[in-house]
């Protein structure tokens, strides 16, 4: 506060020194983040004479009368004027409210340096604070699938999480995560660490001028998250920000689940056909659902007996598991977010500090908390230097909550549709977990630990809890001692601990069943506990840290009509990881006592005899990372209307077995732009801003996993026989492995109208991804059956369009923003060992094979040709030689080809994007979100009958299935028989019958927002809103008839329910 | 992170040229080591996942001491496995694509011997005792898998047309690089002598351990492979050295008959242990047909440690050498004296034969019972007894396989006939087809 008095004092003498005219103060900031607005036009009403303020945003207006009109204006900002008396003494402050209709200019962050959008030549997406915060979410990059053009997530080809793609596949077989920049280093914890409400701004880097710069890691693309930082001379301002959220529970009936009668119908075929007399003899006495049981005693049973049997059966008819889910175990989800962020400046130093809560509770009761604190500030001692230093710190806890459908199983992962978790009463019921229930009632004679499985009751006795904390300090110095030329160096260390503690207590089935397994009953009676009696503890840690420096010259000037911004340096990073893990058994929580086990001899077990040896849970990892780069970035302007670009770098890294020499692997990029609407010639007053701009270069990706040399893994522990160490061959001798090398091409004009009422882009870019890893499958006489080279090259291209358009422009605001994304790849080069049909499709939904057909999308969706079922049998038909046919073994086998399968194309959509509508009308804005993916396919389940016998697992299209002679006119699904060729079941699954066309549209969110109307002075805020918003609003359209959410069709994977949330921003006085 | 580690890493920044060198060269994972330690060599052949498991289960699968009900075969999960079963000439195995098949883990096996054999010029301490023995293990291991593989995937060996007769392709680089071809029956069995003779000097008698190849084990499997070349001559000299070195029998009686599985995993007769697992050989698949387990007397204690019976009249095996439910491959002295006694009755020493085998059967006889031997009236007589005794001894081995396809050609069980859902399939030849993707990816000539 000390340089206010001293202006106080300053002003105080110059209106002295004036008599006739009196000096007005003020400054010019703007208004949601209170920065200060440097060369905003102040001018008095009436008055042709302006002045601007100047860097801090001040100004001194000389004004004659006493009553003045002030009219203060900025580019991007709504014009305002502003009444006072010549006579004030105090500063003025003028907040000015952003214009979103005007053109504003971009600032782009690469983590490397800042750069004004319009002498930018890549390709970017620039995400404002306003538009991130439109949608809620714990994380922050899931956000960016509705927002970022050209940002998907693949949930077809990578399951359930999804995996963001920047500009679709890079890579074939390499890493396909993107590079996560937070502010100016990689981010090496985990990123959901990252508390979104610290966020400013997003930078999306798309092309290799942009994201080159990033070397070995970028071909993916990259990510620059910008995080809220103060500004000097800027007086304190505080923001306070919360929400609650909550979930409906999800949709079980999403589920295609086989119906319980007829999959006890299924169990009696079966049974009747002696399907499992080998598993009621089997020695091990493997576990058989209630229905076999009860038949089992049924055809033993007199015929009163046999009766009371039938009954129970045709109870269990009745029973869905999934009402038992719904009813037990899922319920609303409940998440709470609370963010304070406090940032100050004076002229010397500027600070921010901020802290976020994260409570969450998801539909299967599991919980997340967070914790961030977050104090970054800049200390200015001398004009020419300033000093960094930061902190942020992470807190969060996991803990698991019940288990989902799927989770809730018998041995092998196998469930029944007809099982009840808990009686009429509430009490928990036990369900078949591995053992035969009747072979376990009477083992042991009562000598034995109860042996049930109560899913309701289990999960609280099985607690897996794990702790992440991330520290992450940063400490910088930036010397300018020449105006333009400044000296940068950035020291980054992160240090991440992740500790999963999963405790079994002793009335856990896991501690049961294990220790009943290794007890021994003596001949005397007696018994003998060679696991001990009590829980088992599993602990594991995880220790990253990671170390970043960055020494780095940026010049930057300006003469004439020269405009030049240079960087360059060098900097080094190493992250090293090391874990471990160790099982306690006899484990006691309550008083910290275990155990010790026997691991060196063997015991048998009291179900089978079978002599093993006792499970240990031991292990060790040791890994790092070190790389070493230089690079270097420049661009030229001239008369602000061209501009060449150009970065280099150069990276080595120590992966592992590759020569030092051949480590360094230099990636370029170099761009021009030209902004059109600048010449003279230049006269479309339609269009009065128009850039074109084009760039090439190259960018990398590693895989650390890959090593040129042969290497082997050694195992954690020892061989049990010979009390030495194990080992297994882990790569293959490789010398020519080089780093993948992605080139891409992008093409773009930028557009502004009028006023900036329509503005946008539209991108046109060429990728190719050459020595790329491919997976070789190699003939496996040699020992290895497939190898990973650089054996595969691949292009991609597809444009980028994003445009948003002002419709209405009066009391009612209309605005939208459609960003459109058309994107293919095809493989141009692999190695393919056999192009025998089945090496091109999959057999289920969880995974899309990766095809590496030449002319073809790197994920493509083929099929077996369907020829309907046979009119006799209801078994599937398809082709060999041309000619309908049911040899399985020879359509599966060296009877079909690649090409004579059906082809049908991506895996991935080939166009996607999002289209945003925003109204407003006075305080009150509504936006809503549409998701679009189209152009793929994917291939959807139906019944597998090995699965059904084999797994329990069915699926409802039984109900559909063939059942007799004409069958075959209205239904693709295959007859029940019994023996059963599996080989049929896989045709089927792989067949084109199964393949569906992804395309559809999804309704992502819907904002509603109120601006409390703040008039001065009367309430304790300077600004305040309260929003709503609706997610996971679900699928408006869709092409396949099956009811199937393209995204979530994963296994057994449900679509994420609604969730509606109530929030409040707001900035204290 | 220490103040030490901190000055390492300011160290480097200083880029000299040294300093960035090593930083580069730092380990990328500490657990992943370049094999470059005769302590690394020993770690790859003492993984049991890979050395002494797996080994191949077709011919036991193919063989008849044991039968499917229609139930268990109709329950199979695995159309192949159904194939094979049943004898089918195309197949049989799965493709590598779904699961890891004989022919995979076989030469899986072969490729890390190979590659020890390959690194080890390369290592200090060659010429140590440590260094030997590693050779000979890995050359045995070479040996004994390609053994394994001969005969399921070559035709018997027969002197008349053993050079043209079809062979393994025989690999001993492990750069993958090199295509695969079959060399001929006589190459494959000639590699199998000669590896197995140059081991035999480089190995210990006494191993630490025998999941580790010993110097009488190398004798046992020349004795093996001699007696599966009709060089019965051999055959009794090898078995005769590896009996001189290690001729240990257990005595059943010492065993507990009631036990799950009653013989111990590394017993005293163990001489290299090697394991196979089959989905159609589980322990509730395999039945054994009465008449077959009344031929056991029931004074002899493997009626009761080798069987127990099934609800529905038939016999279930619980004799693996292996003390659980994998099944014992690898070699053990038993095998060896039934070989000895099977020399000895094809030269005429009938006595010689009678008192081997008699030596061996009193150790399987109940000691509260009077053991009263086994007489033979001339060598052909005494050949009989001795290969009905080889039967019942080694069950579930692969070993009754290799005796189908070896006794074939003296007109024994020269006809095999399975029953299956009413139909009958009968056994033509003794050799399986080789994997159709082996032979789509390899180019190789099929059986």
């Amino acid at each position: 506060m000390k340089h206010h008095y001293l202006f106080l004092v300053i002003v105080l003498i110059a209106s002295l020194s004036v008599r006739s005219q009196s000096l007005i103060r003020g400054r010019v900031l703007s208004f949601d983040e209170k920065l200060p607005l440097p060369g905003a036009v102040i001018r008095v009403t009436g008055n042709s004479k302006a002045l601007s303020t100047d860097a801090n945003g001040m100004f001194a207006l000389q004004v004659s009368n006493k009553q003045v009109k002030i009219e203060i204006s900025f580019v991007g900002y709504k014009k305002q004027v502003v009444e006072t008396v010549s006579a004030i003494k105090d500063t003025l402050y003028i907040f000015l409210h952003p214009d979103v209709s005007e053109l504003q200019e971009v600032v782009i962050s690469d983590g490397y340096g800042k750069t004004s959008g319009e002498r930018f030549t890549g390709s970017f997406v620039q995400i404002d604070n306003e538009m991130f915060n439109r949608q809620v979410s714990t994380d922050v990059l899931s956000r960016l699938e509705a927002i970022a053009g050209g940002v998907s997530v693949d949930r077809g080809t990578n399951g359930t999480s999804g995996r963001i793609m920047i500009r679709g596949l890079s890579t074939i077989q390499g890493p396909k995560e993107v590079l996560v920049i937070l502010d100016n280093f990689p981010y090496d914890g985990d990123i959901n660490n990252i508390n979104p409400n610290d966020v400013e701004s997003i930078s999306v880097l798309k092309d290799a001028a942009a994201s080159s710069i990033w070397g070995a890691r970028a071909a993916n693309g990259v990510i620059v998250i910008n995080t809220k930082k103060g500004t000097f001379n800027q007086p304190l301002a505080i923001s306070v920000t919360g929400n609650i959220t909550t979930g409906k529970k999800p949709s079980l009936n999403y589920i295609p689940q086989m119906s319980s009668a007829d999959f006890i119908e299924v169990e009696k075929v079966l049974f009747n056909n002696g399907y499992y007399e080998d598993k009621i003899n089997a020695v091990n006495h493997p576990v058989l659902s209630p229905v076999v049981e009860l038949l089992i005693r049924r055809s033993s049973a007199n015929t009163a007996d046999q009766q009371a049997i039938d009954n129970q059966i045709e109870l269990f008819k009745n029973t869905d598991i999934r009402n038992e889910f719904d009813q037990h175990i899922y319920q609303p989800s409940f998440r709470q977010q609370y963010a304070i962020n406090l940032t100050a400046g004076s002229q010397a130093a500027h600070w921010t500090a901020s802290s976020g809560i994260d409570r969450n509770t998801d539909n299967l009761d599991a919980n997340l908390s967070r914790a961030n604190l977050r104090f970054q500030s800049v200390l200015r001692p001398f004009k020419v230097l300033d000093l960094t230093a930061g902190l942020l710190y992470t807190e969060s806890r996991t803990k698991n909550g019940k288990p989902g459908y799927g989770e809730i199983n018998s041995a092998g992962g196998a469930f029944l549709p007809y099982l009840r978790l808990a009686d009429d009463r509430q009490a928990p019921l036990s369900i078949p977990k591995d053992w035969r229930k009747p072979f376990l009632d009477t083992i042991g004679g009562g000598r034995l630990l109860d042996w049930n499985y109560y899913p309701l009751e289990d999960y609280k006795h099985s607690g897996i809890s794990g702790l992440t904390k991330d520290v992450l300090i940063n400490l910088g110095a930036s010397f300018e001692p020449i105006k333009g030329l400044k000296a940068d160096l950035k020291y980054v260390h992160e240090m991440q601990n992740y500790s999963a503690r999963t405790l079994y207590d002793s009335q856990s089935y896991f501690a049961r069943n294990l220790v009943n397994t290794y007890t021994a009953i003596n001949g005397d009676g007696s018994v003998t506990y060679n696991i001990p009696l009590g829980g088992i503890f599993d602990q594991s840690d995880t220790k990253m840290s990671s170390d970043n420096i960055r020494g780095q010259l940026n010049y930057s000037a300006i003469w004439h009509d020269h405009r030049i911004e240079a960087l360059g340096g060098a900097e080094v990073r190493r992250a090293h990881s090391v874990s471990s893990g160790h099982r306690l058994y006899g484990y006691n929580d309550d008083v910290l006592t275990y155990r010790d086990v026997d691991y060196n001899s063997q015991y048998p077990s009291i179900i089978s005899g079978a002599m093993s040896y006792i499970p240990d849970n031991d292990g060790l990892s040791d890994r790092r990372t070190n790389f070493v780069s230089y690079f270097a970035n420049a661009a030229y302007t001239y008369k602000k209307r061209y501009t060449i670009s150009s970065s280099a770098r150069k990276d080595a890294s120590n992966l592992f077995g590759l020569n030092t020499n051949d480590q360094w692997n230099p990636f370029w990029s170099a761009g021009i732009s030209w902004l059109l609407s600048e010449e003279k010639f230049y006269t479309n007053k339609a269009i009065p801003y128009l850039k074109i701009r084009a760039t090439y270069g190259f960018s990398g990706n590693i895989n650390p996993a890959m090593v040129a040399a042969s290497t082997i893994y050694y195992y954690p522990s020892v061989s049990k026989y010979t009390g030495t160490p194990y080992a297994r061959f882990d790569n293959y001798y490789n010398p020519d492995l080089k780093w993948e090398t992605s080139k891409m091409l992008n093409a773009g004009i930028d557009f502004s109208s009028r006023a900036g009422k329509i503005k946008g882009s539209i991108e046109y870019y060429r990728k190719r991804g050459v020595n790329l890893f491919g997976n070789e499958q190699i003939d496996y006489t040699t020992g290895i059956t497939s190898v990973v080279k650089n054996a595969a090259a691949m292009s991609g291209q597809g444009m980028d369009i994003a445009v948003s358009s002002l419709n209405i422009d009066r009391g009612i605001k209309w605005r939208s923003e459609i960003n459109i994304s058309y994107y293919k790849d095809k493989v141009t080069d692999y190695y393919l060992g056999s192009r025998q049909g089945s090496n091109f499709v999959s057999y289920s939904n969880s995974s899309t094979t990766i095809t590496g057909l030449k002319g073809k999308p790197v994920y493509s969706i083929f099929g077996y040709r369907w020829a309907r079922l046979d009119h006799a049998t209801g078994n599937p038909l398809g082709y060999v030689d041309g000619s309908t046919s049911s040899d399985y073994a020879a359509i599966l086998g060296s009877g079909t080809s690649v090409e004579d399968l059906k082809y049908f194309g991506s895996a991935i959509p080939t166009t996607f994007g999002s289209f945003t509508n925003s109204l407003s009308y006075g305080n009150l804005s509504l936006d809503v979100s549409l998701l679009f993916k189209l152009g793929y396919y994917f291939r959807r389940e139906s019944i597998n009958y090995t699965n059904l016998f084999t797994n329990w697992k069915g699926h409802s299209d039984f109900s559909k299935r063939w059942q007799r002679p004409g069958d075959e006119s209205f239904t693709n699904v295959p007859a029940f028989v019994y023996p059963l060729n599996s080989n049929r079941e896989l045709f089927y699954a792989a067949s084109e019958a199964l393949i569906e066309k992804g395309d559809h549209v999804r309704l992502q969110y819907v904002n509603l927002m109120w601006t409390v109307p703040v008039k001065k002075g009367n309430l304790p805020f300077r600004s305040a809103q309260i929003y709503f918003n609706a997610s996971n609003l679900g699928v408006l359209w869709r092409a396949n008839g099956e009811g199937i959410d393209p995204d979530y069709n994963y296994g057994y994977s449900l679509v994420p329910p609604a969730s509606f949330t109530l929030g409040l921003r707001m900035n204290i006085k | 992170m220490k103040l030490k580690n901190i000055l390492l890493f300011l160290a480097v920044i200083l880029l000299t040229n040294t300093g960035c060198e090593k930083y580069l060269e730092e380990k990328s994972d500490k657990s992943l080591v370049i094999p470059a330690s005769l302590m690394d060599l020993q770690a790859l052949l003492d993984n049991e996942n890979y050395i002494q498991s797996s080994f191949v289960a077709a011919g036991e699968v193919s063989a008849d001491d044991y039968y499917l009900t229609d139930a268990s075969y109709n329950a199979l999960t695995y159309e192949e496995d159904k194939r094979m079963y049943t004898w089918q000439k195309s197949n049989i195995f799965t493709p590598i694509t779904t699961t890891a098949n004989d022919w995979s883990n076989c030469f899986r096996a072969v490729y890390v011997a190979n590659s020890v054999i390959d690194l080890l010029p390369s290592i200090t301490g060659l010429d140590t005792e440590e260094g030997h023995n590693i050779k000979g293990q890995a050359l045995l291991w070479r040996a004994f898998r390609h053994l394994d593989a001969a005969q399921v995937w070559c035709k018997p060996y027969r002197p008349e047309t053993a050079a043209s007769d079809p062979g393994l392709p025989l690999r001993y680089d492990p750069d993958f690089n090199q295509p695969s071809s079959r060399s001929s029956v006589m190459d494959t069995y000639n590699s199998i002598l000669r590896d197995l003779r140059v081991s035999v000097p480089l190995l210990p008698v006494i191993p630490l351990s025998p999941i580790r190849p010993s110097r009488p084990a190398a004798y046992a499997l020349l004795s093996r492979t001699s007696i599966l070349m009709g060089d019965y001559e051999k055959a009794l000299a090898y078995a005769d050295s590896c009996l001189q070195l290690n001729n240990s029998l257990i005595d059943y009686n010492t065993l507990t008959a009631s036990a799950s599985y009653p013989v111990k995993d590394l017993n005293d007769e163990v001489l290299l242990k090697a394991t196979t697992s089959s989905r159609v050989l589980t322990s509730a698949n395999v039945r054994i047909a009465a008449d077959f387990y009344n031929s056991y007397d029931p004074g002899d204690l493997r009626r009761t440690i080798f069987f127990s019976a099934n609800t529905d009249g038939s016999y279930r095996f619980k004799g693996n050498y292996t003390g659980g439910t994998g099944r014992f491959t690898g070699i053990s002295t038993n095998e060896i004296y039934l070989i000895r006694a099977e020399c000895l009755a094809r030269s005429g020493r009938t006595q010689e034969a009678m008192t081997t085998l008699n030596f061996l059967l009193e150790k399987r006889w109940n000691n509260k019972k009077v053991y009263v031997p086994v007489l033979a009236a001339n060598s052909q007589d005494a050949l009989m007894l001795i290969l009905k005794e080889r039967r019942k001894e080694l069950l579930f081995r692969g070993i009754r396989w290799m005796d189908i396809r070896r006794l074939a050609g003296e007109g024994q069980n020269a006809v095999l006939t399975r029953s299956v859902n009413g139909e009958i399939y009968t056994l033509s030849d003794f050799v399986m087809p080789i994997p159709e993707d082996v032979i789509q990816l390899a180019g190789i000539q099929q059986n």
